[in-house]
C-alpha cells in the first residue's frame, strides 16, 4: 500500500506535469513525422511492412528508454538534490518499497508511450502479418527495459 | 533511557566522522546536542534515524536496536533533517496527507488542519508549498515530523535561517510538545541561546567524540562549549 502512495506521488511529480505532457506531445510529433515519411516517401515506402514496423518499433523503444531514463534519473537524483529523500527514509518505509513505487511510475510512463504509439503502429503495419506479434513484443520489451535502469532497484538497495 | 548510544563509529573512507561515540538520552528530556561545524552532529542524527548505517557500535532507541529493528524504531520517532526538502508542487495539506499515509495513520482533513494550525500555518493549508517562506517551510517540516505523534523527535538545526519571531514560535512549540505530550526532543544545534532556553541536558561533540555531557546550568553554556571544543580539549 505504501508503494502505491509513493507511485502516485511519482506519477503526479513527473508525469502529470507540463514537462511530462510536453514529452508526450513531442513523442506524438516524432511518431507522426516518422509514420508520414514511411507511407509517403518514395524510397521508404519501398520497404515491406515488416521492415517498416520493425523500424518504427525501434524508434518507440528508444523514445521509451530515453524518457524512462530522464524520469528515472530525476526520481532519485532529483529527490537527493531537493533534499526530499531523507524525509522518506525517516518514514517507516523500506528502500524496496520506495524503489518499487518509483519503478511503478517508470512503467506507467512506458505504458503511456505504448498507448500513444498504438495508432501509428496500426497505420504503418496495417494488413501486415507481423503486426500483432510486433505489438506484443514491443509491450514486453518496453516493460522489461525500466528494470535495467541503473537506480532500480538493486543498486538502490545497497545504498 | 530512550536513547542509548554505545561506541558508535562511522568512517567515510579515511575520515573518521564518529570515533567511539557514547551518550544517553532520558525520556522526557529536551536534549541539546552541540558541537562546532563538522563535529559529527548531522552524521549522528542520520544514523540514529536509520538514514545511514554505522560501521560499528550499538544504538538502542526505546529498547529497539536501530540496525536490527529499524521499522519498529521509525514508528516511534520522527525527525526534521537540517536540509529538509519539500515537494513544492504539493499543498501543505497534500504533503501531510502523503506522509501520514506512509505511517498508515489515515489522518482526516480536520486532523491535518489542526496540526497545521498548531505550527502556525492556519489559513495557508491549501497554498502550494512553493509559495511558502523559509520559516513557513520549517514549520511545515515540524508538522510533518509530528504526524505520528513521536515519542522521540530529532531536530537538526531547526531554527537556522529563521527570524526572531520564527525562532520564538518554534521554541514555544517544542516546550509545549515536551510538557504537554511528553515528547523527548533531541535538538542538534550550534545556537547556544537556543540550548540555554530549551534544553535540560546536553552533550557536546567534537571530532566525533563526546567531550562533555550533563545537566544545563543557566549562564554557563558558552563557557562550557568553548572550553570543551577548543583545539586540544581532547
Amino acid at each position: 500500500m505504501k508503494t502505491t502512495y509513493i507511485m502516485q506521488k511519482e506519477i503526479r511529480e513527473s508525469i502529470l506535469t507540463p514537462k511530462g505532457f510536453l514529452w508526450y506531445i513531442l513523442a506524438s510529433i516524432i511518431l507522426s513525422v516518422l509514420s508520414y515519411l514511411f507511407l509517403t516517401n518514395s524510397e521508404l515506402s519501398l520497404l515491406d511492412q515488416g521492415q517498416m514496423l520493425y523500424m518504427i518499433m525501434n524508434f518507440i523503444t528508444a523514445l521509451g528508454l530515453l524518457m524512462g531514463l530522464v524520469f528515472g534519473a530525476d526520481a532519485f537524483a532529483g529527490e537527493i538534490e531537493r533534499g526530499t529523500l531523507e524525509a522518506l527514509f525517516i518514514s517507516p518505509v523500506n528502500k524496496t518499497e520506495i524503489a518499487i513505487g518509483k519503478l511503478g511510475a517508470a512503467l506507467t510512463n512506458w505504458w503511456i508511450i505504448f498507448v500513444i504509439s498504438l495508432p501509428y503502429l496500426f497505420v504503418v503495419g496495417k494488413g501486415g502479418q507481423n503486426l500483432l506479434t510486433g505489438i506484443v513484443y514491443l509491450a514486453i520489451l518496453g516493460t522489461l527495459l525500466p528494470l535495467s535502469f541503473p537506480p532500480f532497484p538493486w543498486d538502490f538497495q545497497r545504498g | 533511557m530512550i536513547v542509548n548510544v554505545d561506541n558508535l563509529v562511522k568512517r567515510y573512507n579515511d575520515y573518521t566522522a564518529l570515533d567511539g561515540l557514547n551518550f544517553d538520552v532520558r525520556e522526557g528530556d529536551i536534549f541539546g546536542f552541540l558541537g562546532p561545524n563538522g563535529a559529527g552532529k548531522t552524521t549522528t542524527i542520520r544514523i540514529l534515524t536509520g538514514i545511514i548505517k554505522a560501521d560499528s557500535g550499538n544504538i538502542l532507541i526505546n529498547g529497539y536496536d536501530i540496525f536490527r529493528e529499524p521499522m519498529a524504531v521509525k514508528e516511534i520517532i520522527n525527525a526534521l533533517p537540517e536540509s529538509n526538502g519539500y515537494y513544492e508542487w504539493m499543498t501543505a495539506r497534500e504533503y501531510l496527507k502523503f506522509f501520514s499515509n506512509l505511517y498508515e495513520e489515515e489522518m482526516s482533513g480536520q486532523e491535518i488542519d489542526s496540526l497545521l494550525e498548531a505550527v502556525g500555518l492556519h489559513g495557508k493549508e491549501g497554498h502550494l508549498i512553493r509559495s511558502y517562506s523559509r520559516g513557513m517551510k520549517q514549520r511545515l517540516g515540524i508538522a510533518r515530523a509530528l504526524i505520528n505523534k513521536p515519542k522521540l523527535l530529532f531536530l537538526d538545526e531547526p531554527t537556522n535561517g529563521l527570524d526572531p519571531k520564527g525562532r520564538r514560535d518554534i521554541h514555544d512549540l517544542l516546550i509545549d510538545l515536551n510538557r504537554k505530550q511528553g515528547t523527548t526532543v533531541f535538538l542538534s544545534t550550534h545556537l547556544l541561546d537556543d540550548v540555554e532556553r530549551l534544553c535540560n541536558r546536553i552533550a557536546i561533540i567534537n571530532y566525533g567524540k563526546i567531550v562533555r555531557a550533563g545537566e544545563v546550568k543557566k549562564g554557563t553554556i558558552e563557557d562550557i562549549f568553548f572550553l570543551s571544543t577548543k583545539e586540544g580539549a581532547l
